[in-house]
C-alpha cells in the first residue's frame, strides 16, 4: 500500500518550492547539452517537421515568482562577427515548477526553439553567435541569461 | 457570415458517427478535434477531419505544410473507428466481501507546373479533389498571400497575416480548399495530405484564430515506435482524481487540469500499442461480393451494405442516399436502418454504376487508410486541451523507442465495499488504484474532483520532458505518500471524527487479510 487517502478533509495545497525567495537568475543551454561551456558548438539543423533552421534550447529560471501563471521568453541569436540578428523568437507560455532533479525549485519548460527565419542551413555554419534568453514575468520583472558558441550542424 | 475555417476540424457528434451505424455498445468518443499522422521513411501523411456549418460559398480552409503536398480526399470511418478503439476506459471492479463480485466497464489533379501568379504568390498546383478545389501555394510574405486568397474568393478573418507570417517565413506551403460550385457543406470530407518531413507537427498557432476555449485535441501518430511530444511536455494523470464511481466522466477535465499544471503545453498519452491492434478494421474490400452487388436491386444492394457491419461514415451515408434516395417523407437515417421496410423506386437504377462508385469512393479509400495503418509498427493516441492563448508553439511529435512502449487504454481499479450486515447498504468504500494507492470514499456521491482540489492533490502525478531519445527528464513528480501525509497533518474536525471508525475497521480488515 503506497498511501491511504481519505477524501473528506482538506489539508490545503502545499506551497510550490519555486515560491521560495531567492536571487533572480536564469540559465540557457542547448537542449541535450547540460555541460555546455561558452565556445562549444551550438547545434542547429532543420526541424524534424520541416521549415526554417532552428536550435533547441532549455531555459530555467529561479527567483521570479508566478511563472506558472504566465511568462514571456524571448530568444535572440546574434552574430558576434557580423553584427547581425540571426533569429528573434518570443514565446508566451507558463513554466513548470520542477520539484525533482537538478532543476528542483526552479521554473522550467520544454525545449524552446530558436528559429532562423530567412537563413538556409549552410548560411549558419560556423557563425560565432550569442544566444540570449530573456524571461519576463507578468509583473514585468525580467531576468536574462546568454551563451556564446559556434553554430554547428547537428 | 463568412469566415475562413482554420480550425483543423471542429467536432460534430452527428458527423462523428457518420449519421448511421453508430454502435451504442461501444464507448463512442465524440467532441474532440482529431488529426492522424502516419510517418513512413521521410514522409508524413496527415488526415484531417473538417467540420463546417454554413453556406457552401462561405467555406474556406487553409493549412500550412512544410513540404510540397499531395492532397486527396478521405473518409470519416477511420476517425470514429480508431477513436472508439483507443478511448480510455476506466474499469472499476467491485470487491464486496461476502457478496458475489461484479465488474462494470465505464467509459466514458490536375497536374500542372508551378506558376508565379504575380504579387509574390506561387500557385504550385490546382486541382479538384473530391468536393474541393484544392490549391497549393507558396508566398513571399503573408501580406501577398492574404491578398491572393481574398482576390480568389477566400473570406478571411482580420489579423490573419500576422499568424500566417511565421509559416511564410519558414518557407512552408499552403493548402487552400474551397468547395466546388456544385457541392454543399454536406459534401465536406476529410482530406489526406502527404509531404516530406521527419516529424509530425500541428500548425496550432494558425488554429488559434478560430479555436474555442479548452479545445480538446486528439492526435494519432503511427510510425516505428511510440510517439511523444518533442517540444511539449508529457503528463501522466493522477488516477486518484478520476470519478471512478461516475463512469470516469471527468477524464477530460483531469487531463485538462494536468496540462494546466504543466504550463498548458503538454499532452497525455491515451493509448500506445502495436498497429496490429487495428488490423483489418477498415479494409472491407474482400468482404463484399462485387458480382452480387452488381446484380442487386436497390433494396438488397442497400441492405447488403448497411447490414454488413462495416464502419459508417458521412461519405458512405451520403453516397448511399444519393444512389438510393429515401421515399418521400422518410428521413435518410431512418430509411437506412431498414431499407426493406419501404417501397423503393429508383429511376434508372444501375447496380453496376452504383457498385463501382461504392468501390472507388468508399472501399478503396478505406483500404488506403488501412494500408497506412498497416505500414506502421506502432500507434499512439495523445490528448490535450488548449485555450487559444496557449497556442503559441506548434507541437511536434517524434518517435522514442526508449520509453515504455505500451500504454493501455483500459485503466483498472477496485472498489472494496463494506456493507451493513442487516440492511445490505454500503457503509464504506475503499478505492484501490492501479498504483496501489487506497482511497477511503465516505459515500458514493463524493465529488472527487472537488475534494482533490481541496486537498491540493495535483491532477498530474508526473510531468516529463521527452524527446526522440532517452527516457526524458522528469520535472515534476507527485509524491503519492504526501497525500496521506497531508491528510495526517491537516485533517481535523468533524469529518475525521465521523470517519475515523471506518478507517479503523478497514485497517483491522487489512491486518486480518495479511494474517
Amino acid at each position: 500500500m503506497l498511501g491511504l487517502l481519505w477524501w473528506g478533509c482538506a489539508a490545503g495545497p502545499a506551497p510550490t518550492p519555486c515560491e521560495a525567495v531567492g536571487a533572480d537568475e536564469a540559465t540557457i543551454v542547448p537542449a541535450g547539452a547540460d555541460d555546455f561551456v561558452d565556445g562549444d558548438a551550438l547545434p542547429y539543423g532543420r526541424p524534424p517537421q520541416g521549415g526554417s533552421p532552428y536550435s533547441p534550447y532549455r531555459v530555467g529560471v529561479g527567483g521570479l515568482e508566478g511563472l506558472g501563471d504566465g511568462a514571456s521568453v524571448r530568444l535572440e541569436a546574434y552574430d558576434l562577427d557580423e553584427d547581425l540578428v540571426l533569429g528573434d523568437t518570443t514565446y508566451e507560455l507558463r513554466l513548470v515548477c520542477a520539484n525533482v532533479g537538478d532543476n528542483a525549485g526552479r521554473w522550467v519548460g520544454s525545449d524552446l526553439h530558436q528559429r532562423f527565419d530567412g537563413f538556409e542551413l549552410e548560411d549558419l555554419d560556423g557563425r560565432n553567435a550569442r544566444v540570449t534568453a530573456t524571461v519576463t514575468d507578468l509583473s514585468g520583472n525580467s531576468v536574462a541569461a546568454w551563451l556564446e558558441g559556434v553554430l554547428t550542424p547537428m | 457570415m463568412t469566415f475562413l475555417h482554420l480550425v483543423l476540424f471542429a467536432s460534430d457528434p452527428a458527423a462523428a458517427c457518420g449519421g448511421m451505424f453508430c454502435n451504442a455498445i461501444q464507448p463512442v468518443d465524440q467532441a474532440a478535434e482529431r488529426i492522424f499522422f502516419f510517418y513512413d521513411q521521410g514522409r508524413v501523411t496527415t488526415e484531417v477531419q473538417i467540420a463546417f456549418e454554413g453556406e457552401a460559398d462561405e467555406f474556406a480552409w487553409v493549412v500550412p505544410v512544410p513540404g510540397e503536398p499531395t492532397v486527396e480526399v478521405s473518409n470519416d470511418a477511420m476517425f470514429t473507428t480508431l477513436a472508439n478503439q483507443t478511448t480510455p476506459v476506466f474499469q472499476l471492479g467491485v470487491d464486496r466481501p461476502g457478496s458475489i463480485g461484479c465488474a462494470a466497464e465505464m467509459a466514458m489533379s490536375a497536374d500542372m507546373a508551378p506558376r508565379e501568379d504575380g504579387g509574390g504568390v506561387t500557385v504550385v498546383s490546382e486541382e479538384a479533389v473530391g468536393p474541393y478545389l484544392s490549391v497549393v501555394l507558396q508566398a513571399e510574405n503573408a501580406d501577398v498571400l492574404v491578398i491572393w486568397l481574398e482576390d480568389n474568393g477566400y473570406s478571411l478573418p482580420d489579423g490573419l497575416d500576422a499568424v500566417l507570417q511565421p509559416y511564410v517565413a519558414a518557407g512552408q506551403y499552403f493548402v487552400a480548399l474551397k468547395l466546388l460550385s456544385d457541392k454543399d457543406a454536406g459534401d465536406i470530407a476529410p482530406i489526406v495530405m502527404s509531404y516530406a518531413a521527419e516529424a509530425a507537427s500541428i500548425p496550432i498557432q494558425l488554429t488559434a484564430v478560430a479555436a474555442v476555449a479548452d479545445m480538446p485535441i486528439e492526435v494519432f501518430v503511427f510510425g516505428p515506435s511510440r510517439a511523444v511530444p518533442d517540444n511539449y511536455l508529457h503528463v501522466d494523470i493522477n488516477e486518484a482524481a478520476i470519478n471512478w464511481y461516475e463512469g470516469a466522466d471527468n477524464y477530460r477535465e483531469v487531463v485538462s487540469a494536468a496540462v494546466d499544471e504543466a504550463g498548458g503545453l503538454a499532452f497525455a498519452t491515451d493509448y500506445a500499442g502495436p498497429a496490429t491492434d487495428f488490423s483489418g478494421l477498415l479494409d472491407w474490400t474482400d468482404r463484399f461480393s462485387p458480382d452480387a452487388l452488381r446484380e442487386a436491386d436497390p433494396v438488397s444492394w442497400l441492405e447488403t451494405i448497411v447490414y454488413s457491419g462495416m464502419p459508417g461514415s458521412t461519405q458512405l451515408t451520403n453516397l448511399l442516399l444519393e444512389l438510393v434516395p429515401p421515399p418521400d417523407g422518410v428521413d435518410g437515417a431512418t430509411f437506412l436502418q431498414c431499407p426493406g421496410c419501404y417501397e423503393v423506386e429508383v429511376e434508372d437504377w444501375d447496380a453496376v454504376v452504383a457498385t463501382d462508385r461504392f468501390e472507388t469512393e468508399i472501399l478503396e479509400v478505406m483500404a488506403e487508410q488501412q494500408a497506412r495503418i498497416d505500414g506502421a509498427a506502432w500507434g499512439t493516441r495523445l490528448f490535450t486541451t488548449m485555450d487559444p492563448a496557449e497556442m503559441t508553439a506548434d507541437p511536434v511529435f517524434v518517435f522514442n523507442d526508449a520509453v515504455e512502449q505500451t500504454v493501455l487504454a483500459t485503466r483498472s481499479a477496485t472498489s472494496q465495499e463494506r456493507t451493513n450486515a442487516f440492511s445490505g447498504n454500503v457503509v464504506s468504500r475503499t478505492l484501490i488504484l492501479g498504483d496501489g494507492r487506497e482511497i477511503v470514499v465516505p459515500d458514493g456521491g463524493e465529488d472527487v474532483t472537488a475534494v482533490r482540489e481541496e486537498l491540493g492533490t495535483p491532477a498530474a502525478v508526473r510531468i516529463t520532458d521527452l524527446s526522440a531519445s532517452g527516457e526524458g527528464e522528469v520535472l515534476f513528480e507527485h509524491d503519492v505518500q504526501a497525500d496521506a501525509d497531508a491528510f495526517n497533518a491537516g485533517c481535523s474536525g468533524e469529518a475525521s471524527a465521523l470517519l475515523a471508525p471506518a478507517v479503523l475497521v478497514l485497517a483491522a480488515a487489512a491486518r486480518r487479510r495479511r494474517a
